[in-house]
């Protein structure tokens, strides 16, 4: 009996030294940071990627004086092509290190893509392959994608080109300037009905790259931008706090060369009600921001006079900012709040009556909101 | 399957006549036998005396067992001064002033007596001898075992002598249900085996149990506790230790307190334990006398010590072979930039890295005490920098072998730390092949065969699984000791109550 | 080292190894509970979404209760006959020569089970981690702890199930770190989605429902059968409320049009989730998924290997062992090779669940309480 054992675990084994089929060692692979999707000429696009250098020098700090071509510590490679993975094989073709995609921070869509194919036709590749990350942010270029990710590569003073943009980004979506939209969450929100994704926009800008604010996203398009100003205002409304500073202008008996004051919110609570008049829906926003005084003027803030006039008129920058950005909206019409998708929940037979989706875009163009801002300067700092 | 082939082997020894021989009345013819038997035994000493009474005797011993003292005042007076009309009386009445005296009728039996450093005397006309068990043998004091310490607790350990060793246990338990039997074992060796339990807490079927599996072994010689261990287990082909050893006289004393059985083994120091559980292994006898908070703390920071000896190099490597997209961001660009310095696959480098502790670990056991701490740092810092520097092995690696090695020695027993050295092997060599599926694997077959270990006929691995809330509180953490009020299940005691209320619940 | 009472055998299929492999109603349940929430739960909420839309989480209720009564009329069932299996009892019913063709019936059942839940787990590990290598391969090796916990028994088939108590938490955790991501207006309106879609989709639930009639089998085996009524409307309601949840936790995150475009929703949930240091998760998720479908696996193996030593009355277990770990190996790498083909065994394993789990027993029952077969309680 124990020879039979024997016989079978000496057989099992066997099997298993036969050689590993999936193995992706570890330095040997080329971790793909950011992908960069342009419109290239009949028909095709313009894909570039840009990974790191891995080399022996790069690891030693303060070596010998580097020349030009050791301080590069990204590489890029660009092809036209129909797809991500043929572009991956083209490229693979030249490369030393194996192309992975796994560790994608951000892609980079430039804006005439944007604004001219689906978006969310080439992030099908990042949902089907599992090795691959959907935590990659979507990000949209004012510009040419391609030409930011060849000049960032070459930033000197400053981290790599992925994890640059990776800072810039979730600095200022902790801001409020700008939203954090990853490739599944604009998945999701792209096929609700009812609700567009917004994309943060970023632009090159001589030797940095620079948070421009929002791009309007509507039915997979990029269809109008917000800027930064607007964004933060376009977050108080959809009642998530952010730590922005918003500047406003002064009220006109306050003597000051500065003309405007700054407040950082701290906090912000907002109601949204959802009304019809005459068959037609119109929404008001009940906003109320708790903000902290951050810059003005010398003054007396414990004046409860003052301290009233300074927030009526923050309250009026808000809801003219608030206006403006509804009005963006609605030409670009993106839903950002899901004003549809709420009257989808709530009000089933409305949204099957105008004919779903498509009859609420044209609905959605000349509904009305109407804002309410009633901010509250909580605290002011060290002096009055 | 060993012990039913020693059965039949056993039988077989019982009807040899050889070992059945009576003492005759005749001093000539018992001698003769004697000298047969102890010929070329240079330390075994036969004197003859001459009692007053004119009979030949025989003062049968081993030089150097015995005490000579008091062989000398009390013995050898009394032999010597013995009347012819004492002679009849010898069988009924106690003569001779001394504490252990026996009378034996087997020739056998006497060779025992002798070699269990008794003095033996035959005399010309009985047909019995008379032996006094008045030895005079040098063992160490009790000392603390050096792998055993603990800072807040006592500091003796066992010796080398069972009548000391139960000596050492009984000061610690005050009460006659503390029961001893004593067994001989081993054929030639004919060790004292003791085994110790409380007779109203431990459950006789076990007691039973134990009894007749030692019963059965059929061996030369008892080397050591090691030995009882492997040819009684239920499984002897486990990796996993099926008794508990230990070197602390407050640790058998506390598993008597829950109703297992602690067997003595002469010549050794080293008490079994049975039945055992998985997490017992994890306890130590510190973790009662201190504070319950920082008690449960070193018990958790056992089991993740344990869990990351095991886990962390294997993760490594699978990471590193085959998951790359696990890697933090971070640590993404160093790591690569430190690994591609490096010729070997990560599972190679791997395992010149942790064999190499193991040379060294083992070779140190070895070296004498002043080259040990040395050699240990030499090891550690100069040949790891050294081969950083050289480019076999990446820096990530040493820091990884080196917690891996302190994390092992984190478990109190010896036997289940070897246990997870060898698992880290195992887990290794199968993260290589199958990534995290086969550590996971490798885990999950390791759960599966401790699920199904049994000691003694109680489950290994209570009370995880089969679950048993009540045995909890002493598992992952310590809990208050005002909250132990009943023991656990692992013995099956008859008391299930600590001295607390009602007794005798089953 | 069983020591092995022997008992009188009624001329039965029970063998005295029986009396030694007692359990506790308890772990009974607990048997059930695993082999539902392993295998299942990976397809089901994406072919809810797909049937139902964003009501998808009614039939599952719906299935839940219906399981339930199921599992409640097989108690009556065995409990008629004095607590034996449905083996013994389809030889009481129906004759020697019958039963042997109905237990054989049975026989192919299990192995169909356990092909398609190893066969899911197998092509699980190829389509999460390794896309080269050959599925026999894998399923050999993660097969290994199965056969040597089948070979040790039922108690040791049942203690290995403690692991329960990690793989419900993992699954509830996927849906609690994503908590930022749930979107109540998916789920609503509640209902919209018809009477007739919510039908249609019912007997696409019956795969993840899979393991009640595993009380079949295991009621000989019960040492406290009073409790058992009890405890299986626990564990019933238990993995009823844990799928209802989880199809309604990925609804609500997902959305009822991409989550029918996906097909497992527990690798989509854990792709979402952000920890601090260690950045992707979803290697520990599935690792520890596996786990959770081995148990399943496990269930159906040890099933299959006792209910063929009982009916074929074969001495030698290793052998046994060997031969069935064999056939279930060679049918499941051929099978499991191409996505669409699991697909179908499932179906087909839910269609014979159907017949032989639900609609059989109650048929027995049936007959039973009509011509008052069985077994007279003294």
């Amino acid at each position: 009996m124990k020879k039979i054992y024997m016989f079978i675990i000496v057989l099992v084994v066997m099997i298993f030294l036969t050689g590993c089929w999936d193995q992706n060692i570890y330095e040997k692979i080329g971790f793909i940071l950011n992908t960069g999707i342009d419109l290239g000429s009949d028909d095709k696009v313009l894909i570039t990627q840009s990974y790191p250098i891995i080399s022996e020098t790069a690891g030693n700090s303060g070596g010998g004086g580097p020349d030009e071509s050791e301080g590069i510590k990204v590489e890029t490679i660009r092809a036209k092509s129909n797809l991500l993975r043929e572009s991956r094989e083209i490229f693979r073709l030249s490369t030393s290190l194996k192309l992975e995609g796994g560790k994608l921070q951000s892609i980079l869509i430039g804006s005439d893509f944007a604004r001219e194919r689906n978006i969310s036709e080439y992030f099908e590749l990042y949902e089907r392959d599992i090795q691959s990350t959907v935590q990659a942010s979507v990000v949209v270029v004012d510009g040419n994608a391609s030409e930011l990710i060849t000049k960032g590569a070459r930033f000197k003073g400053k981290p790599r080109l992925g994890i640059y943009i990776n800072e810039v980004l979730k600095r200022n979506f902790m801001a409020g300037y700008c939203p954090d939209t990853d490739i599944i969450e604009y998945d999701i929100i792209n096929t609700t009905p009812g609700i567009s994704p917004i994309v943060p926009m970023i632009k090159l800008e001589g030797n940095n790259i620079k948070v421009t604010g929002t791009a309007l996203i509507d039915r997979d398009k990029m269809t109008g931008q917000l800027d930064t100003g607007e964004t933060a205002c376009l977050y108080l409304a959809m009642g998530r706090t952010k730590q922005s500073e918003i500047i406003f202008d002064l009220p006109e008996d306050i003597q000051s060369e500065k003309k405007k004051g700054a407040v950082f919110t701290r906090k912000v609570i907002t109601k949204s009600k959802i009304k019809f008049q005459d068959n037609a829906p119109t929404i008001h926003f009940d906003i109320k921001p708790k903000v902290i005084l951050d810059e003005y003027t010398w003054g007396d803030i414990t004046d409860p006079e003052y301290q009233n006039k300074l927030e009526e008129s923050l309250n009026t920058h808000i809801e003219k900012c608030l206006d403006n950005t509804f009005k963006k909206l609605q030409a670009a019409k993106c839903d950002a709040f899901g004003i549809g998708d709420k009257i989808r929940a709530y009000h089933y037979d409305y949204w099957m009556s105008i004919g779903e989706l498509d009859g609420w875009k044209k609905i959605y163009v000349k509904m009305t909101a109407t804002f309410d801002v009633k901010s509250q300067i909580v605290r002011y700092g060290e002096i009055k | 399957m060993m012990i039913t082939r020693n059965r039949y082997r056993r039988a077989e020894n019982e009807k040899n006549p050889e070992n059945n021989i009576e003492i005759s009345h005749s001093l000539k013819d018992n001698l003769t036998i004697l000298q047969e038997q102890f010929k070329d035994c240079a330390d075994v000493v036969m004197r003859s005396l001459k009692t007053a009474g004119g009979r030949s005797a025989c003062m049968i011993y081993v030089n150097g067992l015995i005490d000579n003292n008091l062989v000398q005042r009390d013995v050898i007076p009394t032999l010597l001064s013995l009347k012819e009309s004492q002679l009849s009386e010898l069988k009924d009445t106690d003569i001779f002033p001394t504490i252990q005296y026996s009378k034996v009728f087997i020739l056998e039996t006497a060779v025992d007596y002798v070699l269990k450093a008794s003095t033996v005397i035959l005399i010309n006309g009985i047909n019995y001898a008379l032996c006094f068990n008045l030895q005079d043998i040098e063992t160490r004091a009790f000392d603390e075992p050096e792998v055993e310490r603990i800072i807040k607790g006592p500091h003796d350990g066992f010796v080398e002598s069972v009548a000391k060793n139960l000596s050492l246990i009984r000061r610690k338990v005050a009460s006659s249900k503390l029961k001893v039997k004593m067994m001989t074992l081993g054929k030639r060796s004919k060790s004292d085996i003791a085994i110790l339990y409380m007779e109203d807490i431990a459950n006789p079927e076990i007691v039973r149990k134990v009894e007749e599996r030692i019963k059965n072994i059929e061996i030369d010689n008892i080397n050591g506790a090691g030995y009882i261990d492997q040819l009684t287990s239920d499984s002897p082909f486990s990796l996993f230790p099926q008794f508990q050893g230990t070197e602390r006289a407050d640790k058998a004393v506390a598993n008597l307190m829950e109703g297992r059985i602690v067997i003595l083994v002469g010549n050794t120091p080293v008490a079994l334990i049975v039945p055992v559980d998985f997490f017992q292994f994890f306890q130590t006898p510190d973790d009662y006398n201190i504070n319950y908070f920082f008690g449960s703390f070193l018990r958790l920071l056992r089991f993740t010590g344990s869990a990351i000896a095991i886990l962390l190099p294997a993760l490594y490597i699978a990471l590193l072979t085959f998951h790359y997209q696990a890697v933090p961001l971070n640590l993404l660009v160093p790591l690569a930039e430190s690994r591609s310095k490096i010729p070997f696959s990560p599972i190679v480098e791997a395992m010149i890295m942790e064999i190499a502790f193991e040379l060294l670990r083992e070779a140190s056991i070895r070296l004498p005490t002043s080259l040990g701490p040395t050699i240990g740092i030499v090891g550690g810092l100069v040949i790891g920098q050294t081969a950083v520097q050289a480019g076999i092995v990446s820096n990530v690696m040493v820091v990884i072998v080196g917690i891996t090695a302190i994390a092992t020695f984190v478990v109190p027993q010896y036997d289940m730390g070897l246990v997870f050295r060898i698992g880290r092997f195992i887990t290794m060599i199968s993260a290589a092949i199958f990534g995290a599926v086969g550590i996971m694997v490798v885990i999950l077959f390791a759960i599966a065969h401790l699920v199904t270990l049994e000691s003694y006929g109680q489950p290994y691995f209570q009370p995880v699984a089969p679950f048993k809330l009540k045995d909890m509180k002493d598992i992952f953490f310590r809990l208050p000791l005002f909250m132990y009020s009943s023991r656990p299940d692992v013995a099956l005691p008859n008391d299930k109550t600590r001295g607390r209320g009602n007794s005798k619940r089953r | 080292m069983w020591h092995c009472p022997m008992t009188k055998p009624e001329g039965g299929v029970t063998v005295k190894e029986d009396n030694v492999n007692l359990i506790t109603s308890k772990q009974a349940v607990v048997f059930i509970m695993v082999t539902q929430n392993g295998v299942g739960i990976l397809y089901l909420p994406s072919d809810m979404a797909g049937h139902a839309g964003h009501d998808g989480w009614i039939p599952v209720i719906i299935s839940g209760v219906l399981s339930l009564m199921v599992s409640l009329a097989i108690i009556a069932l065995c409990r008629r006959f004095e607590g034996q299996s449905i083996l013994d009892i389809n030889r009481i019913i129906f004759g020697k020569f019958i039963s042997y063709i109905l237990n054989t019936i049975f026989i192919i059942y299990l192995f169909l089970a356990a092909i398609s839940n190893l066969g899911v787990l197998a092509s699980s590990i190829g389509v999460w981690f390794f896309r080269s290598t050959p599925l026999w391969v894998l399923a050999l090796y993660i097969m290994l702890p199965s056969v040597y916990l089948a070979s040790k028994g039922l108690k040791g088939v049942c203690r290995f199930n403690f692991l329960i108590v990690i793989t419900i938490p993992v699954l509830l955790s996927s849906i609690a770190l994503n908590i930022h991501n749930l979107r109540l207006t998916n789920l609503l309106p509640v209902g919209v989605h018809g009477i007739d879609e919510i039908a249609e989709a019912l007997p696409h639930t019956l795969f993840a429902y899979m393991g009640f009639e595993a009380l079949l089998f295991l009621f000989p085996f019960i040492k406290d059968k009073q409790r058992i009524v009890k405890h299986v409307m626990i564990g019933s309601i238990t993995v009823t409320l844990i799928f209802t949840g989880f199809v309604a936790a990925s609804i609500a995150v997902f959305g009822e049009d991409l989550l029918a475009k996906r097909i497992v929703a527990l690798v989509g949930l854990a792709r979402m989730i952000e920890v601090p240091v260690f950045e992707r998760v979803d290697l520990y998720y599935f690792a520890i998924w596996i786990a959770a479908m081995l148990l399943a696996v496990n269930a159906y193996l040890f099933l299959t290997f006792n209910t063929v030593k009982k009916v074929f009355k074969i001495k030698s277990k290793i052998i046994l062992l060997a031969g069935i770990a064999f056939i279930v190996l060679v049918f499941t790498s051929k099978l499991s090779e191409d996505a669409d083909t699991i697909f179908q065994i499932n179906h087909y394993s839910g269609d014979a669940l159907f017949l032989l789990g639900v609609l059989y027993p109650i048929l027995l029952l049936i007959i039973t309480l009509i011509t008052g077969k069985g077994v007279k309680k003294t």
